[in-house]
Protein backbone atom coordinates (compact mmCIF):
# COMPACT_ATOMS: atom_id res chain seq x y z
CA UNK A 1 0.00 0.00 0.00
CA UNK A 2 2.64 2.25 0.85
CA UNK A 3 4.93 1.70 -2.53
CA UNK A 4 1.15 2.63 -4.24
CA UNK A 5 1.35 5.94 -2.57
CA UNK A 6 4.73 6.49 -3.69
CA UNK A 7 3.94 5.08 -7.08
CA UNK A 8 0.88 8.05 -7.31
CA UNK A 9 2.84 10.65 -6.57
CA UNK A 10 5.69 9.94 -8.55
CA UNK A 11 2.87 9.44 -11.77
CA UNK A 12 1.69 12.54 -9.99
CA UNK A 13 4.44 14.47 -10.64
CA UNK A 14 5.71 12.83 -13.75
CA UNK A 15 2.39 13.90 -15.70
CA UNK A 16 2.76 17.45 -14.87
CA UNK A 17 6.28 17.71 -16.23
CA UNK A 18 4.95 16.03 -19.47
CA UNK A 19 2.29 18.53 -19.41
CA UNK A 20 4.57 21.02 -19.10
CA UNK A 21 6.66 19.63 -21.88
CA UNK A 22 3.82 19.80 -23.69
CA UNK A 23 3.13 23.30 -23.05
CA UNK A 24 6.61 24.27 -24.13
CA UNK A 25 6.28 22.16 -27.40
CA UNK A 26 2.45 24.00 -27.83
CA UNK A 27 4.21 27.40 -27.59
CA UNK A 28 7.47 27.62 -28.56
CA UNK A 29 8.48 30.88 -27.08
CA UNK A 30 8.19 29.77 -23.81
CA UNK A 31 11.46 30.12 -22.32
CA UNK A 32 13.25 27.44 -20.84
CA UNK A 33 13.89 28.68 -17.46
CA UNK A 34 10.23 29.24 -17.34
CA UNK A 35 10.19 25.78 -18.48
CA UNK A 36 12.54 24.49 -15.19
CA UNK A 37 10.60 26.57 -12.56
CA UNK A 38 7.61 25.03 -13.44
CA UNK A 39 8.94 21.34 -13.42
CA UNK A 40 10.87 22.96 -9.88
CA UNK A 41 8.04 24.38 -8.69
CA UNK A 42 5.73 21.14 -9.44
CA UNK A 43 8.35 18.63 -7.65
CA UNK A 44 8.54 20.98 -4.53
CA UNK A 45 4.34 21.69 -4.54
CA UNK A 46 3.92 17.52 -4.71
CA UNK A 47 7.33 17.06 -2.02
CA UNK A 48 5.12 19.40 -0.07
CA UNK A 49 2.10 18.14 0.18
CA UNK A 50 3.51 14.35 0.08
CA UNK A 51 5.66 15.77 3.69
CA UNK A 52 2.99 17.44 5.13
CA UNK A 53 0.61 14.16 4.56
CA UNK A 54 3.66 12.15 6.36
CA UNK A 55 4.63 14.53 9.22
CA UNK A 56 0.42 13.70 10.11
CA UNK A 57 0.90 10.32 9.55
CA UNK A 58 3.69 9.86 12.14
CA UNK A 59 2.15 12.36 14.76
CA UNK A 60 -1.24 10.21 14.40
CA UNK A 61 -1.52 8.02 17.77
CA UNK A 62 -4.44 5.93 17.07
CA UNK A 63 -4.77 3.25 13.99
CA UNK A 64 -8.01 5.17 12.97
CA UNK A 65 -8.74 4.88 9.19
CA UNK A 66 -8.84 8.49 6.95
CA UNK A 67 -11.15 7.30 4.49
CA UNK A 68 -13.77 4.32 4.96
CA UNK A 69 -17.09 3.56 3.01
CA UNK A 70 -18.71 6.49 4.14
CA UNK A 71 -16.18 8.83 3.14
CA UNK A 72 -16.63 7.05 -0.58
CA UNK A 73 -20.15 7.45 -0.39
CA UNK A 74 -19.89 11.40 0.11
CA UNK A 75 -17.29 11.49 -2.63
CA UNK A 76 -19.51 9.68 -4.95
CA UNK A 77 -22.81 12.07 -3.99
CA UNK A 78 -20.20 14.71 -4.29
CA UNK A 79 -18.83 14.28 -7.98
CA UNK A 80 -22.70 13.32 -8.55
CA UNK A 81 -23.74 16.66 -7.80
CA UNK A 82 -20.54 18.53 -8.76
CA UNK A 83 -21.15 16.96 -12.41
CA UNK A 84 -24.69 18.98 -12.75
CA UNK A 85 -23.17 22.29 -11.77
CA UNK A 86 -20.17 22.09 -13.90
CA UNK A 87 -22.38 20.89 -16.69
CA UNK A 88 -24.91 23.52 -16.21
CA UNK A 89 -22.63 26.38 -14.84
CA UNK A 90 -20.59 25.77 -18.29
CA UNK A 91 -23.55 25.97 -20.59
CA UNK A 92 -24.85 29.40 -18.84
CA UNK A 93 -21.26 30.86 -19.36
CA UNK A 94 -21.35 29.35 -23.16
CA UNK A 95 -24.85 31.17 -22.90
CA UNK A 96 -23.58 34.95 -21.45
CA UNK A 97 -20.85 34.63 -23.55
CA UNK A 98 -22.89 34.35 -26.89
CA UNK A 99 -25.37 36.82 -25.25
CA UNK A 100 -22.55 39.24 -24.91
CA UNK A 101 -21.76 38.77 -28.36
CA UNK A 102 -18.55 36.58 -28.23
CA UNK A 103 -18.27 34.17 -31.00
CA UNK A 104 -14.94 32.35 -30.11
CA UNK A 105 -13.11 31.33 -26.54
CA UNK A 106 -9.53 31.72 -26.38
CA UNK A 107 -7.40 28.42 -25.25
CA UNK A 108 -6.20 30.73 -22.36
CA UNK A 109 -9.61 31.74 -21.12
CA UNK A 110 -10.94 28.03 -21.73
CA UNK A 111 -7.52 26.85 -19.69
CA UNK A 112 -7.89 29.32 -16.77
CA UNK A 113 -11.78 27.86 -16.37
CA UNK A 114 -11.00 24.23 -16.15
CA UNK A 115 -8.15 25.68 -13.57
CA UNK A 116 -10.32 27.19 -12.06
CA UNK A 117 -12.77 23.99 -11.65
CA UNK A 118 -10.11 21.86 -10.82
CA UNK A 119 -9.54 23.61 -7.77
CA UNK A 120 -13.20 24.59 -6.73
CA UNK A 121 -13.58 20.54 -7.03
CA UNK A 122 -10.08 20.01 -4.82
CA UNK A 123 -11.06 22.07 -2.02
CA UNK A 124 -14.74 20.26 -2.26
CA UNK A 125 -13.41 17.08 -2.37
CA UNK A 126 -10.99 18.12 0.82
CA UNK A 127 -14.44 19.57 2.48
CA UNK A 128 -16.31 16.34 2.06
CA UNK A 129 -13.50 13.82 2.64
CA UNK A 130 -13.24 15.86 6.26
CA UNK A 131 -17.21 15.64 7.00
CA UNK B 1 -39.33 3.08 6.77
CA UNK B 2 -36.68 4.30 8.92
CA UNK B 3 -33.47 2.27 10.22
CA UNK B 4 -32.41 2.61 13.95
CA UNK B 5 -29.78 0.98 16.31
CA UNK B 6 -28.46 1.08 19.61
CA UNK B 7 -24.98 1.30 19.26
CA UNK B 8 -24.42 4.07 21.12
CA UNK B 9 -26.38 2.24 24.03
CA UNK B 10 -24.62 -1.27 23.99
CA UNK B 11 -21.21 0.58 23.17
CA UNK B 12 -21.39 2.61 26.47
CA UNK B 13 -22.87 -0.68 28.70
CA UNK B 14 -19.34 -2.02 27.33
CA UNK B 15 -17.55 0.46 27.97
CA UNK B 16 -16.24 1.01 24.93
CA UNK B 17 -15.18 4.34 23.07
CA UNK B 18 -15.63 5.67 19.67
CA UNK B 19 -11.91 5.76 18.99
CA UNK B 20 -11.35 1.87 20.01
CA UNK B 21 -14.35 0.85 17.92
CA UNK B 22 -13.10 2.83 14.81
CA UNK B 23 -10.02 1.25 15.21
CA UNK B 24 -11.53 -2.22 15.83
CA UNK B 25 -13.57 -1.52 12.79
CA UNK B 26 -11.54 0.00 10.36
CA UNK B 27 -13.49 3.05 10.14
CA UNK B 28 -13.62 6.69 10.95
CA UNK B 29 -14.95 8.07 14.06
CA UNK B 30 -17.29 10.33 12.31
CA UNK B 31 -18.76 7.65 10.64
CA UNK B 32 -19.55 6.25 14.28
CA UNK B 33 -20.86 9.11 15.31
CA UNK B 34 -23.03 9.31 12.14
CA UNK B 35 -24.75 6.05 12.60
CA UNK B 36 -25.16 6.53 16.57
CA UNK B 37 -27.06 9.67 15.34
CA UNK B 38 -28.95 7.76 12.67
CA UNK B 39 -27.47 10.11 10.04
CA UNK B 40 -25.98 7.52 7.93
CA UNK B 41 -27.21 3.55 7.51
CA UNK B 42 -24.09 1.33 7.74
CA UNK B 43 -23.19 -1.15 4.99
CA UNK B 44 -24.32 -4.94 5.04
CA UNK B 45 -20.91 -5.72 5.56
CA UNK B 46 -19.96 -2.95 7.92
CA UNK B 47 -23.48 -4.03 10.11
CA UNK B 48 -22.15 -7.24 9.90
CA UNK B 49 -18.64 -6.38 11.48
CA UNK B 50 -20.66 -4.32 14.11
CA UNK B 51 -23.14 -7.47 15.14
CA UNK B 52 -19.98 -9.90 15.46
CA UNK B 53 -17.75 -6.99 17.14
CA UNK B 54 -20.47 -6.12 20.10
CA UNK B 55 -21.11 -10.37 19.82
CA UNK B 56 -25.01 -9.57 19.46
CA UNK B 57 -28.13 -10.81 17.28
CA UNK B 58 -28.66 -8.45 14.87
CA UNK B 59 -32.58 -7.54 15.76
CA UNK B 60 -30.63 -6.13 19.48
CA UNK B 61 -28.69 -3.72 17.11
CA UNK B 62 -30.76 -3.00 14.52
CA UNK B 63 -34.44 -1.81 14.00
CA UNK B 64 -36.60 -1.79 11.30
CA UNK B 65 -39.59 1.21 12.24
CA UNK B 66 -42.32 0.73 10.10
CA UNK B 67 -44.25 3.89 8.84
CA UNK B 68 -47.75 4.35 10.77
CA UNK B 69 -49.40 5.83 7.27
Amino acid sequence: MKNLQYLAWGFIVVCMGVGILIAKWMIPDLSWSAVAASIGGTVAGVGLVAAVAKIREMKKRDHVPDVDERTWNNMKNFYAAALYFVLIGSMAVVIVLVGLGHETIELGAISLYLLFLFMILAIGSFIVKRA
Amino acid sequence: MKVTNRIKEIRLAKGISQVEMAEALQITRQTINAVEKHKYNPSLELALKMIKYFNVPIEELFTLEEDTK
